[in-house]
């Protein structure tokens, strides 16, 4: 299909009918959870899972659709979690400056998710700007030195008072569930349009050869900066939503091991489709909880084998060895 | 927490800023020679650095009671055996047929490098959660001693002898290494590598063997480094470390240019004095890394061959 047809055609594809069949799932869970029918267990697994989709498609959108490894990610769901905290205890607390919605949780929780969006998206398009006119590993380790700058300050803040790391709100799993269902839905459809516009294709142009996209008209470095900006407001989103979870934010809310498991998931699903990521962030998880049902001593040698394997034995991931061994699957992927 | 500042506190801050940055040096040596020759981003190097630490404790406190001053000796032997499994585990396959260094080969290889990293770490972590090794680690009951005194006086400055031992070793390894580059003929095959590999072949030189060699090096020098870092700190040795060694090295191969033995003393001297003026006078030393990094991401945006790099 040409890009930019018509959304209304793009949502017709075989491949989003598999994210389809996905959400589908954690509906009938959730509401099977809110009628009473199954325990806090199946729904805590299912939101684990929708947190780490959640994250790793934020990630996709610069490391798998434009290429850009991003080590410094975990800033942005860290501001994202940071702000919300602040919002509750100091923006909406009595004396502050939203002292007017104090007392009504979810309206705090909408404006702070929002503000964390939005000072996630100031910062990406800021120093973000700055640093993605390096490639590829410069970049990488100037997003590195970014996540340290930030780490450091934060703790700095952090020895300074230690009020702001709670939200003293009460919260029903059952609405912490749909909250987390929402954010999902949020960020499947927005990674979906983004990699079916042209949009997409020009970030997947910047992905294989950045200089030719240029030539051919691909305005590469604005496009760079708003998916940098698009993906930061994601990973924001899901540290608002996770620290809200959590009832708080944790000094390693900033820490370079999220970035892991974003990068991580990516490259085990595989580079430049849609639902690499998706795939990837579900084996992950599996793995994950697998080994810290089981073997908790192993896991981090455990994450470290399967990314060597991956990287030097399957370089495309499992999309890429769906491509090349199912052929017929392929329209799957997208 | 204002931090009274005074000329003495400049003074010995910059003395012992400049014992720091030639250790940092000597830290981030290995990975220069990797990176400026193999193209080759290495973020494993930082547990590299810790593996030689826990080497020089390890034989210290747990095995044959090893003096630390003779561990940079193991940690050659030791880290010859971890270079080769590091080259055939994580490298071979990439780099290995790989004529140039395409952007998606040298970031497959930065992932391998990553996943390399993490697998140490989980070994370390093995480690001491089986209670083999304690996560915070010290050479304790060890010290250096000249005349019944344990530090050097300059300048009213107490310079200690473990750590003046373990920046000097330091320089001495990476000036040794140097020499080793430009005085034999497989450095000079080394350094025609990073020039071009395929010239490399037609004179006979088979390039894996060239690029296993690096490999091989480049993790001696980071594992006798850290070594000699321990000797240099001796307490408080833990892998926690490695999320200050490995961006900071990645600061200093930066800044002295890839590839440049010597740039990488010159560009940890510049980091050890600014992270210890910064120290003095700030008195916290998160911003002093704050610092450190903000100067990293100056200089990539700015000048990201560094500022001795060709």
């Amino acid at each position: 299909m040409a890009p930019g047809k018509g959304l209304m055609l793009a949502f017709t594809r075989k491949g989003f009918y598999l994210s389809l069949a996905l959400l589908a799932v954690f509906i009938v869970i959730g509401v099977l959870f809110w009628y009473g029918r199954i325990g806090a267990n199946i729904p805590g697994y299912a939101m684990d899972a929708m947190y780490y989709i959640g994250i790793a498609l934020s990630m996709a959108i610069i490391m798998s659709y434009a290429g850009y490894v991003s080590f410094g990610h975990v800033v942005f769901y860290g501001v994202g979690g940071w702000t919300l905290v602040y919002t509750f205890n100091r923006l909406a607390s009595e004396s502050g400056v939203l002292s007017f919605l104090h007392g009504h949780s979810y309206a705090i929780l909408v404006v702070g998710t929002l503000l964390g969006m939005a000072l996630a998206v100031l910062l990406a398009v800021t120093v973000g700007a700055a640093v993605l006119r390096l490639r590829g590993a410069f970049f990488a380790i100037a997003t590195i030195g970014l996540d340290y700058v930030i780490l450091y300050l934060e703790s700095l803040y952090a020895t300074g008072g230690s009020d702001y790391m709670y939200i003293g709100y009460e919260r029903f799993l059952e609405k912490t569930y749909f909250l987390y269902l929402a954010g999902l839905i949020l960020t499947v459809l927005i990674a979906y349009i983004i990699r079916v516009s042209k949009f997409g294709y020009g970030l997947a142009a910047i992905r294989e050869d950045e200089d030719a996209a240029e030539v051919l008209g691909v305005n590469t470095y604005r496009y760079k900066v708003q998916a940098f900006a698009i993906a930061a407001a994601m990973a924001a989103l899901w540290g608002s939503l996770s620290s809200w979870r959590t009832s708080g934010i944790f000094p390693d809310f900033f820490s370079l091991s999220k970035s892991v498991d974003m990068i991580v998931m990516n490259v085990i699903g595989g580079l430049g489709t849609f639902n690499g990521p998706i795939i990837g962030s579900l084996i992950y998880y599996v793995i994950i909880k697998a080994t810290q049902l089981y073997a908790k001593d192993l896991a981090y040698i455990i994450v470290g084998a399967i990314v060597i394997i991956v990287v030097s034995v399957f370089p495309e991931g499992v999309a890429g060895l769906i491509k090349s061994k199912y052929r017929q699957l392929r329209e799957y992927l997208i | 927490m204002a931090v009274e500042l005074s000329s003495q506190l400049l003074v010995s801050n910059t003395l012992s800023g400049l014992v720091y940055g030639l250790m940092l040096g000597a830290l981030a040596s290995g990975l220069t020679l990797i990176w400026g020759v193999m193209k080759v981003v290495n973020l494993s190097h930082g547990y590299l650095v810790v593996t030689g630490m826990l080497t020089s404790v390890i034989f210290y406190k747990y095995i044959l009671n090893v003096s630390p001053t003779l561990s940079p000796a193991l940690a050659f032997v030791i880290g010859a055996l971890v270079g080769i499994a590091f080259y055939y585990s994580s490298l071979h396959l990439i780099i290995g047929k790989a004529e140039t260094m395409t952007l998606k080969i040298e970031m497959s290889s930065l992932m391998s490098t990553f996943g390399f990293g993490i697998l140490i770490l989980g070994i370390i972590t093995f480690a001491v959660n089986r209670g083999w090794i304690l996560s915070n680690e010290g050479l304790s009951g060890w010290t250096l001693s000249i005349h019944g005194k344990t530090y050097l006086e300059v300048a009213g400055t107490h310079l200690e002898y473990t750590k003046l031992l373990g920046a000097g070793l330091g320089v001495v390894l990476v000036l040794v290494t140097e020499l080793f580059l430009r005085k034999t003929v497989w450095g000079l095959a080394i350094r025609a590598v990073a020039e071009d590999s395929r010239a490399v072949a037609l004179t006979g030189y088979d390039p894996v063997k060239v690029k296993l060699l690096t490999t091989i090096i480049s993790t001696i020098m980071a594992l006798i480094a850290g070594a000699l870092y321990a000797i240099y700190l001796s307490s408080g040795i833990s892998v926690g470390l490695e999320s200050q060694i490995a961006p900071l090295s990645f600061v200093i191969v930066v800044l002295g240019g890839l590839g440049s033995l010597i740039g990488t003393l010159i560009g940890g001297l510049i980091i050890g004095l600014t992270y210890n003026i910064t120290l003095a006078l700030t008195g916290h030393s998160e911003i002093s890394l704050s610092v450190a990094f903000a100067i990293l991401l100056i200089i990539l945006i700015v000048r990201p061959k560094g500022l001795f790099g060709r």
